[in-house]
């Protein structure tokens, strides 16, 4: 009899307000699309649990209320973290204008945690407009989806959970 | 018990709940103030308290009765309504054994007043965003605009440059390639040819910035109907392209004029130069080598203005199927033939009422024809 080996891993979502963090996760947890627009006040957390080859993942999804400077963020949000994804709005330069920066300071908080940057909200801006974006965002962003219309959200959470297997 | 003791263990017995469970998750007691978990008694919090699953490896590293994590805002619903709580983690000692024990307290009300306040903040620089990338995008289409104007404004200039000091010079520099020609005298005539440079050099400079323009200001450009010599403009042409174009190769030019083309025109000769100019940049690459013959000649038409038709024959003239196929649609594409794209060449033409005609000789051999529109001069 073969069983599958059980792993719990947390995940944080963060990134500036308004960008989508609720959305993506309501839209992978629930496939669901929020309409209308909550602020997130401190942190919400869900479970998910999927299986990847041999190994049945139980992925604590911390959803952490948008600051335009992660430095905000209690600290004791970001204990035990075993994976990041810094979520960024397509349609506004200034959540994605200091990505550098902020992908540098959760690396400094969580050493050696996977992080996976995401584009959000490509379902708000012409293709055309979508490429010229992503070429002048630096580091290139990892994905780029739509919590709206579900693309590449799975993709978010399957690539991280490789990394966490 | 002191009555002040009492008010105030009643204020906080209504607020908070205290959980005790073990290493792995399981409830070893708990009030249910807040959250009802009778039903969990002796069985794992990890689905009900996803964040206890999460911080597990966590509370190893705590000591008794020492340092807590402590966790602010957490969101949970609680029979649908949206509820506010801060968690306190500690680890105690229970009947000899360690436990955790977490303290939650309800903020809702609190917090409530501090989600409103935040979400509008929100909003109003979200707004405030748009509103700023809005008038970027205003201002961006104000300085667009601006620039064509002072293209319009640099084309026009060149045009008045042109009649009043290029042609003339033109005549001069045609007058002096004769006058070298018929010198004997080898000082005079490497005088005369120095002369020629400086000259060529002049016409050159002022005239490749508009030749080799962007289309944007190619498509700025006002037609303005005049009367020129045609010989001087396609002499003009070929200098260009054989000083300019075709300087690392051999490749030649040559306007070959049948009987019945009138010498002075009226047309946009600005127009007339560039568009050759640009077809001759095209096609420059293919011919590479060898003597390329363009026929001019006057087209008999029956519609108001006369054409004038420039063809270029080449047996070697690789040109996509494609082009041939969607020629009369060629005006709203670009650069789909990857051998010779002569949308810009039609674009121009279609400027000025003119036609591109791409005609299959035979197989693999095609014949390019321009025609352009003028009016017989007085």
């Amino acid at each position: 009899m073969s069983s599958k080996k059980s792993i719990s891993k947390k995940i944080i979502l963060v990134g500036s307000f308004c960008v989508g963090k609720t959305s993506l996760i309501s839209s992978y947890v629930y496939k669901k699309f929020p309409i209308i627009y909550q602020t997130t006040l401190g942190v919400r957390i869900e479970r998910k649990v999927v299986e990847i080859a041999d190994v049945t993942l139980k992925m604590i999804i911390w959803d952490i209320g948008g600051e335009q400077n992660q430095s905000r963020i209690p600290e004791s949000y970001y204990l035990g973290c075993d994976g990041i994804i810094y979520v960024f709005d397509l349609t506004r330069p200034t959540s994605f204008q200091n990505l550098e920066g902020e992908l540098a300071f959760l690396q400094n908080k969580n050493p050696g945690v996977p992080i996976i940057s995401v584009g959000n909200k490509k379902d708000l801006i012409s293709e055309e407009l979508l490429k010229e974006t992503v070429a002048s965002i630096s580091p290139t962003p990892d994905i780029i989806t739509s919590a709206k219309t579900g693309e590449k959200v799975d993709d978010i959470f399957n690539a991280l959970a490789l990394k966490l297997i | 018990m002191s009555e002040l003791t009492k008010y105030k263990t009643n204020y906080l017995a209504k607020r908070s709940q205290f959980v005790i469970f073990d290493f792995d998750g399981l409830l070893l007691n708990s009030c249910n103030t807040l959250i009802d978990l009778s039903q969990y008694k002796s069985n794992s919090l990890f689905e009900k308290f996803p964040i206890i699953e999460s911080l597990c490896a966590q509370f190893n590293d705590l000591e008794v009765n020492g340092e807590t994590i402590s966790i602010p805002r957490i969101e949970m619903k609680i029979d649908e309504e949206d509820r506010y709580f801060d968690y306190i983690f500690s680890k105690i000692e229970v009947e000899n054994s360690h436990s955790i024990l977490l303290i939650i307290n309800d903020y809702t009300a609190q917090y409530e007043y501090l989600i409103k306040v935040q979400q509008e903040r929100n909003e109003a620089i979200v707004d405030n965003e748009y509103l700023l990338i809005e008038q970027e995008l205003n201002q961006l289409d104000k300085n667009i605009n601006s620039l064509k104007i002072e293209n319009l404004f640099k084309t026009s200039a060149f045009l008045n440059i042109n009649d009043i000091i290029i042609d003339p010079i033109i005549a001069v520099a045609k007058k002096l390639n004769v006058l070298v020609k018929e010198q004997t005298s080898p000082t005079l005539q490497s005088k005369i040819n120095s002369i020629c440079e400086n000259i060529n050099s002049i016409v050159n400079n002022v005239n490749m910035n508009s030749i080799f323009s962007s289309d944007e200001k190619l498509r700025s450009h006002v037609i303005s109907q005049r009367a020129f010599n045609l010989n001087d403009a396609l002499w003009f042409v070929s200098k260009l392209f054989h000083e300019k174009l075709s300087s690392n190769n051999n490749c030649k030019i040559q306007f070959k004029l049948s009987e019945e083309t009138p010498k002075q025109i009226i047309s946009d000769k600005y127009h007339l130069i560039i568009t050759l100019c640009n077809l001759l940049i095209e096609v420059h690459a293919v011919f590479i080598k060898d003597e390329v013959e363009i026929d001019v000649l006057l087209i008999d038409s029956e519609a108001v203005n006369e054409v004038v038709r420039f063809g270029i024959k080449r047996t070697d003239l690789a040109i996509n199927n494609q082009l041939i196929n969607e020629l009369s649609d060629l005006s709203n594409k670009a650069g789909y033939v990857k051998q010779v794209d002569l949308s810009r060449v039609n674009e121009l033409l279609k400027k000025i009422d003119g036609n591109l005609i791409c005609n299959l000789q035979e197989e693999g051999k095609y014949l390019i024809e321009i025609e352009f529109p003028y009016e017989l001069a007085a």
